[in-house]
């Protein structure tokens, strides 16, 4: 007889809807930001300079993402070219990360190899390492390997991301039992085949999170530094210029930050809705 | 006491799995992550100012940042203040909201999930903090004190010492819902359920017992990864700070450490310097790692 | 003969009796005029509407006269009398035949005119005269550059004997207005207010009619063009036009546009800027077959949704028949075809064998009577306004009752009055437009927050910034309706009795065409392989317009000049590490004013004197524009943009409250002080006035020497004082934001960076006319002059180390920086972004060029006498922190002012001598 485990042991009403509450006030509280984003970009030339702002247009209008894609309709390079660039570079970095950063992360959270613990521990150090200056030393590096100017100068660096393998190591570490990869073993399974079969799907939470987190970065940083063609910059580079030509384009460029917003919460409201899924064994039983 | 650390045999197909599969991560991580961090290192030993060539000054820059930098010191001193506040409260915090998280249903989960993490997408925080905290006398926040007849001149919130440093580490914990926030919930999620059934059978009564005994010490990878993020996250504050209150916050009350590197590596063109400061940084933080892994052994005993 | 003579007398005698007779009845007008050339009391006229109806009763003979006056020459800022003598007195139109005068530069500036009749300006759209100039293609194949993009074809002025009718510039009247003539002698004054011009002769007549379509058909008979082909006209290839900003434009947006290519940019459109009341375009068209046609256009009106834009047509000069004067263009997401038509038939238009100019001329049409009637509206509006604004300040109490039943009564009066009437113009706009009715949303607002607020006097409180917020509503509501844009791509002449079927958009089309450019996106090469111009790389970190202008403005003109430009828009944090690794970049534009200097000190960039011509060059500008650039003799950047403060004052609240402008600091405060005690205020950042009570007692940021700060003299102490004193004391707001207080009303003063002007043009359309700026308040020097010195700031262009050929380089810094080449930069970013885009600039010329009105360029050009700017030397840097630390620890913490300026100065000059020393040790 399997006892029906509903979720809801230990829970009292009171405590749920104290926190539900609790929950929908907070919620609402950090929307602001967006909500005022997207006003902004609706809102009429005669409105935008308000002070104090106001959260929602008086008078919603679409004129300025009409202003944004005019902006885009007589360059040279049109608009489906930096829209490219930009998914381009976000996925390939993404999953480049994702991919090196997993395999990296199991290699040193399940097997044993030389070398392993002082490799990790380098790596977390790494993490505490954060200045600008690091930006001209990856000038030069990229200089001598004449990747300044290309694709490659935004994605590669984007793959080597200590926190992404740091992540996926935490989780390797929580979910898979050793155990598990044991009997494995046992069965025949040969290493790589036990990485791609049984660890990937077991971490899903987390290369979905990290998906999330080293899409944003790539979206919406893009390595201004580096690239300085107009037919390699990404959307995000692009539309940062166009708030730079003066205080006319501030419309234009309240319609480009909405824009750009709207991809990296696609890819957050699709990345967890599907952390959603529970474990529902783990396979072992101790 | 040193551990006599069991010699393992390794096996041929571990060893080359693991290299195979760890060695195209190190390829960039060396060329890209290794490589500047031990320029910066090397550069902190010279005077190299963007433009020209360096020289050797060896540990002339160290020296002078510990003797005669007060502004380090200052800066030293608030980084502190911000990093006791806000690393474990913005923690604290990100957990308690993901746990809360997980309590609710599927469905609306994933919308408040989106609602939290909102700021960290559209990244105009400091826009509508700005606002409310204007100097201005019809600022939200001044307009708000006049009308209740609390004050009948606008203060200028953002460039009073005396109010700053308060304001910092209110925006920064409210802003900290981030990387460590989405983690934990999936952390959470990864809970296996079985270990709750078993839980309740051995007598676990109401949420809190099963948050410290069961949630907490099933969660410790994570925690020690959010741990990690929010030391190395709340010591770099910086940007935050340029970008509400202005570059350099009046009278210095605010400067960290971040802020004073940029300051030396952007605007004044020490990079020497800055990469002294950075490299001091960085031990730090290590230092302050240590402490807080042995912290989080203790969980759940 | 004795007969004769008496009937001369006779003559005599009755041309008097009727002079003197009609100075009897009628009187001179009444004069409100401005004096001088004070056009900026035009607001104080009143309006044409207004004016007729006082004059309704007088008579409209139909007699003409006419002055020659042979080509005689009128200067701008001069006005010429001429005598007209007509028989009958009454109501006449006024024509006047001209012939423009060319300008120095290309952009002539517009021809301005006033008109007084017998000495008064009778209303105020007779001061504000608008006179087109005629601008021609030289040549209509267009020049392609090496991408294989067309360049812009070269246009001159050219300058043929035009006549002008005396009409409403801003397009709210159709037809000519009439000007009131006495029986016998009258005097015509013409001024110019901008622009020379040539006058031929004045003519009185009466009001022209067009002849009605039926009449043209019946003069011009049978046609005879059934077996005639349909001529088709590309409507980029212009044959003359009214203003140089209107210029062919490439249009991908669609694949049915023509000509078209997917791997270059061609000019086919035109129209982008065709959209002012007045402008117009004209074609020529050879015509084999005399007869009938029909005019189809293949346009867009895709930016006004809630509206039409309308064109009157002409046909070598003239309008063929009256229906001809308003031809209306809905709006539509895409390209369509329109067949130029009447409400009931299309249009034939008779056109004989041989060359023909066929122009169209943006027009109000049907909207032009409810437009006037609204920004009548606006006015009013705008005066109860401010009538409320003086009780309540700008955020009224919500819970006080002021009274206003006593107060103002004729306002809440006139808030109903004009309720009414909002409603009335709604309904009728929306039968107008039939179908959109987003365009009386703001009307119907506005009808509604009237209502209450004359209702229920209580309400007027709550509802005051809505009521303002509506207004502002209403004044981009309007601007947004007097803009007519057209884009029009070609138009063809069809034969009468043919039915052509017009192109048409695809979707399908569209899309294949736009993977097509993607795909070329690969193969084009963006690197302009120059051929025999030199080929220069220029960086530039603002914005994306402004990179792609110097582009094309150096494509264009590097077959002159030998150079071309290859622009990269990169981000500031590339510049450094690039030059640090010696990547060949030659130059660098819009360094913002500290970067030079910072740059120089690290030999980064090159030292400017050392090359040929400096001098020449560096006369241009302002002699303290380089002064920031300049350190030891060395001059390390050529000024860019030249921004720096003056005072901008809110007219209408000026005049209400009696106040006078300001010339003095104690006029000042004095302004102050009455502007507080009708709860208003005045700001003024504490930068600002603290470089202005410093420099203009005479004080400096540093020492000649140029190696210390002499912020801790007495002057600067003294001022730093007197500035702190301005919040301490006399409660002025430290931080507020200029554009929304001064369109609000509650800060009706301020004194900001000129180029707020910008600001004000996109943000408050509702109180266009009703502000203005002037130089900033002085100080009273002990030989009784006024200094009133302000201190400039601005962007610079460099030339990096890592150049490959420094006498190229500076070719192009000298051509960036050349009048022509600037003003046309100016334009351009102008025509791409509105007044709202308006440069500034270090060389007056350039500013004299462009669109400033003659009243507003002479108030640049008088503060441009009085102008410093700060020096920059190593360490200048921490002049911010310096007194951004002084000024908040003095405000906020109330720390004793001069206390913290020494404290924080004593830091600074730590920080000075120690970059000097490096500074020193790096040049060895």
């Amino acid at each position: 007889m399997a006892l029906k485990i509903k979720r809801q042991i230990n829970r009292s009403f009171g405590g749920t809807l104290a926190i539900w509450v609790l929950l929908c006030i907070f919620a609402v509280f950090m929307l602001l930001p967006l909500i005022y984003a997207v006003s902004s970009a609706l809102k009429p030339m005669d409105e935008f300079f308000l002070f104090p702002p106001k959260f929602f247009a008086e008078n919603p209008t679409i004129q300025n993402f009409k202003t944004l894609f005019s902006v885009f309709d007589n360059s040279e390079v049109p608009l489906s070219r930096y829209l490219f660039n930009t998914v381009f570079v976000s996925v390939l970095g993404t999953v480049g990360q994702v991919i090196l950063s997993s395999a990296c992360a199991y290699a040193l959270a399940k097997l044993h190899f030389p070398c392993r613990e002082v490799m990790f521990k380098v790596i977390v150090a790494s993490l505490m390492f954060n200045s600008t200056i690091t930006s001209i030393a990856n000038f030069l590096t990229l200089r001598s390997l004449n990747m300044v100017d290309t694709y490659w100068a935004v994605i590669i660096p984007s793959f080597a991301s200590p926190m992404g393998l740091y992540l996926m190591k935490q989780f390797i570490e929580q979910m898979i039992p050793d155990t598990l990869l044991e009997a494995g073993r046992i069965d025949g399974a040969g290493e790589i085949y036990m990485f791609i079969k049984i660890a990937l799907p077991l971490v899903k939470p987390a290369w979905l999170t990290l998906i999330v987190f080293a899409f944003q970065a790539l979206w919406n940083t893009g390595s201004t530094a580096y690239v300085y063609k107009e037919e390699l910059k990404t959307i995000n580079y692009a539309l940062s210029q166009i708030q730079a030509g003066g205080i006319a384009r501030s419309g234009a460029a309240a319609a480009g930050t909405v824009i750009m917003m709207i991809v990296p919460m696609i890819v957050f409201v699709i990345t967890q809705s599907n952390i959603l899924e529970t474990m529902a064994t783990s396979g072992m039983k101790d | 006491m040193k551990k006599a650390k069991p010699r393992k045999s390794y096996s041929r197909n571990e060893v080359r799995a693991g290299l195979i599969l760890a060695l195209p991560f190190f390829v960039p991580f060396l060329l890209f992550t290794i490589i500047p961090v031990l320029g910066s290192v090397i550069m902190s030993f010279t005077d190299f100012n963007m433009l020209s060539m360096p020289d050797f000054v060896g540990t002339d820059n160290y020296v002078r940042l510990f003797l005669q930098d007060s502004i380090f010191m200052k800066a030293m001193g608030n980084t502190f203040i911000l990093a006791l506040v806000i690393g474990p409260g913005g923690y604290i915090l990100s957990f308690i909201f993901a746990w809360l998280l997980n309590e609710i249903g599927p469905k609306v989960r994933t919308i408040l999930t989106f609602c939290f993490y909102a700021p960290s997408i559209s990244g105009n925080m400091v826009v509508i903090w700005q606002m409310f905290l204007s100097g201005d006398s019809q600022g939200y926040l001044n307009s708000i004190l006049y009308r209740l007849g609390i004050s009948s001149t606008p203060t200028i919130w953002l460039k009073n010492p005396e109010t700053i440093m308060p304001i910092i580490i209110i925006v920064s914990l409210w802003s900290s819902l981030g990387t460590s926030f989405l983690v934990f919930i999936a952390g959470l999620q990864g809970v296996d359920r079985s270990y709750y059934e078993a839980g309740a059978i051995d007598g676990l009564r109401n949420r809190w017992q099963e948050l410290w005994y069961i949630t907490l010490p099933l969660m410790k990878p994570q925690l020690l990864f959010s741990a990690v993020m929010s030391i190395t996250s709340s010591f770099g504050v910086g940007t935050l700070i340029t970008n509400l209150c202005g570059y350099p916050t009046v009278n210095y009350s605010a400067h960290t450490i971040m802020n004073h590197l940029s300051d030396y590596a952007g605007t004044r063109f020490e990079v020497g310097y800055a990469s002294a400061i950075a490299t001091v940084l960085f031990a730090m933080m290590i230092l302050c790692n240590k402490v807080i892994q042995k912290l989080l052994s203790k969980v759940g005993t | 003969m004795k007969s004769l003579k008496k009937n001369l007398s006779l003559l005599l005698v009755l041309t008097v009796i009727l002079t003197i007779l009609s100075q009897v009845v009628y009187g001179t007008e009444p004069s409100t005029l401005p004096s001088g050339n004070e056009v900026s009391q035009i607001w104080d006229l009143k309006g044409y509407d207004e004016w007729l109806a006082e004059v309704s009763e007088l008579e409209k003979p139909s007699e003409k006269a006419r002055v020659e006056l042979n080509g005689a020459l009128l200067e701008e800022g001069k006005s010429v009398d001429v005598a007209v003598t007509v028989a009958q007195s009454g109501l006449y139109c006024l024509k006047i035949g001209y012939t423009a005068v060319t300008g120095d530069s290309l952009f002539s500036s517009p021809i301005e005119l006033t008109v007084e009749v017998n000495g008064a300006v009778p209303y105020k759209e007779a001061a504000a005269l608008n006179l087109s100039r005629v601008f021609e293609t030289v040549d209509n194949e267009f020049k392609k550059d090496t991408s294989g993009n067309d360049i812009q074809p070269e246009i001159k002025e050219v300058t043929p004997e035009q006549e002008y009718i005396l009409s409403d510039s801003s397009g709210y009247h159709s037809g000519g207005l009439y000007l009131p003539f006495n029986a016998g002698n009258n005097t015509v004054k013409l001024s110019s207010e901008r622009s020379d011009i040539k006058l031929n002769y004045i003519e009185i007549c009466p009001q022209e009619e067009e002849i009605s379509y039926e009449q043209y058909l019946n003069e011009n008979g049978k046609g005879d063009s059934e077996n005639a082909d349909p001529i088709k006209i590309e409507a980029e290839k212009i044959y003359r036009k009214s203003d140089c900003t209107i210029v062919p434009a490439s249009d991908r947006s669609s694949s049915s546009v023509t000509p078209n290519s997917a791997s270059s940019l061609l000019l086919n459109t035109v129209g982008s800027n065709f959209s002012k009341i007045g402008q117009w375009v004209s074609w020529k068209v050879d015509v084999k077959q005399s007869g009938y046609y029909k005019i189809s256009l293949y346009a867009k009106q895709s930016v006004n949704s809630g509206s039409v834009s309308s064109r009157k047509i002409m046909i070598d000069g003239a309008v063929p028949f009256k229906e001809a004067e308003v031809i209306r263009f809905p709006f539509s997401e895409s390209y369509e075809n329109y067949t130029v038509s009447s409400e009931k038939e299309e249009l034939l238009f008779y056109l004989s064998e041989g060359e023909h100019e066929i122009a169209l001329e943006a027009v109000l049409g049907d909207m032009s009577e409810y437009l006037r009637r609204i920004s009548s509206i606006l006015s009013d509006l705008n005066e109860d306004y401010l009538k409320i604004l003086f009780y309540t300040g700008s955020s009224p109490d919500i819970y006080r009752n002021y009274g206003f039943e006593k107060l103002i009564p004729d306002v809440l009066e006139d808030f109903e009055k004009k309720s009414d009437e909002l409603e009335e113009i709604s309904t009728g706009l929306k039968e107008l437009s039939s179908g959109s009715g987003s365009s009386t949303v703001t009307l119907d607002k506005l009808a509604d927050i009237l209502n209450i607020m004359s209702q229920r006097t209580d309400k007027i409180a709550q509802n005051f910034s809505q009521f303002k917020e509506t207004l502002s509503a209403l004044g981009s509501w309007i601007n947004e309706y007097t803009s007519q844009p057209l884009q029009i791509d070609s138009i063809t002449l069809i034969p009468e009795n043919h039915q052509i079927e017009g192109k048409k958009e695809s979707f399908l089309k569209n899309l294949w065409f736009k993977f097509r450019i993607f795909l070329s996106s690969f193969t084009s090469d963006y690197d302009d392989e120059s051929g025999d111009t030199k080929q220069i790389n220029v960086w530039i970190a603002t914005g994306r317009d402004q990179s792609k202008i110097i582009d094309k403005l150096s494509q264009n003109d590097a077959a002159k000049t030998g150079i071309s430009a290859k622009v990269s828009l990169v981000s500031a944090d590339a510049l450094l590490p690039n030059v640090l690794a010696g990547s060949p970049i030659d130059i660098y534009l819009n360094a913002a004013v500290a970067d030079p200097i910072n740059y120089a000190i690290r030999g980064a960039v090159v030292d400017l004197t050392e090359l040929e011509d400096f001098e020449t060059v560096a006369e241009r500008f302002h002699p303290s524009a380089l002064i920031p650039f300049s350190y030891k003799g060395a001059v390390y950047a050529l000024p860019e943009s030249f921004d720096f403060p003056l005072m901008f004052y809110r007219k209408d609240i000026f005049d209400n409250l009696g106040i006078e402008i300001p010339e003095t600091w104690d006029q000042f405060y004095e302004a102050v002080a009455l502007l507080q005690k009708n709860n208003l205020t005045v700001g003024v950042t504490w930068t600002d006035m603290f470089n202005l009570m410093l420099y203009q007692s005479g004080g400096e940021y540093y020492n000649k020497e140029q190696n210390a700060s002499v912020l801790d003299s007495f002057e600067s102490i003294d001022a730093f004082a007197k500035t702190l004193k301005l919040y301490t004391d006399y409660n002025l707001p430290v931080e507020f934001s200029f554009a929304n207080r001064f369109k609000s009303g509650d800060m009706p003063l301020g004194i900001v960076p000129y180029t707020m002007y910008n600001q004000l043009y996109l943000f408050a359309p509702e109180i266009e006319g009703l502000w203005g700026f002037t130089s900033v308040p002085g100080m009273k020097q002990a030989d009784g002059s006024i200094n009133n010195s302000v201190i400039a700031s601005g962007t610079g262009a460099v030339m990096l180390r890592t150049t490959t050929d420094k006498q190229a380089a500076w070719d192009f810094l000298k051509w960036w920086t050349d009048t022509d080449t600037q003003i046309n930069f100016g334009i351009e970013m102008e025509k791409v972004m509105g007044a709202a885009a308006r440069q500034s600039s270090a060389n007056l010329d350039v500013v004299k060029g462009f669109p400033w009105s003659a009243q507003e360029f002479k108030v640049i050009s008088k503060q441009w006498e009085n102008i410093n700017t700060i020096s920059q030397i190593p360490g200048s840097y921490y002049i911010t922190r310096t007194l951004d630390f002084s000024f908040n620890s003095a405000y906020s913490l109330s720390e004793d002012s001069s206390r913290a300026l020494i404290r924080n100065v004593k830091e600074l000059n730590e920080e000075i001598s120690r970059k000097i020393a490096e500074f020193e040790k790096t040049e060895e």
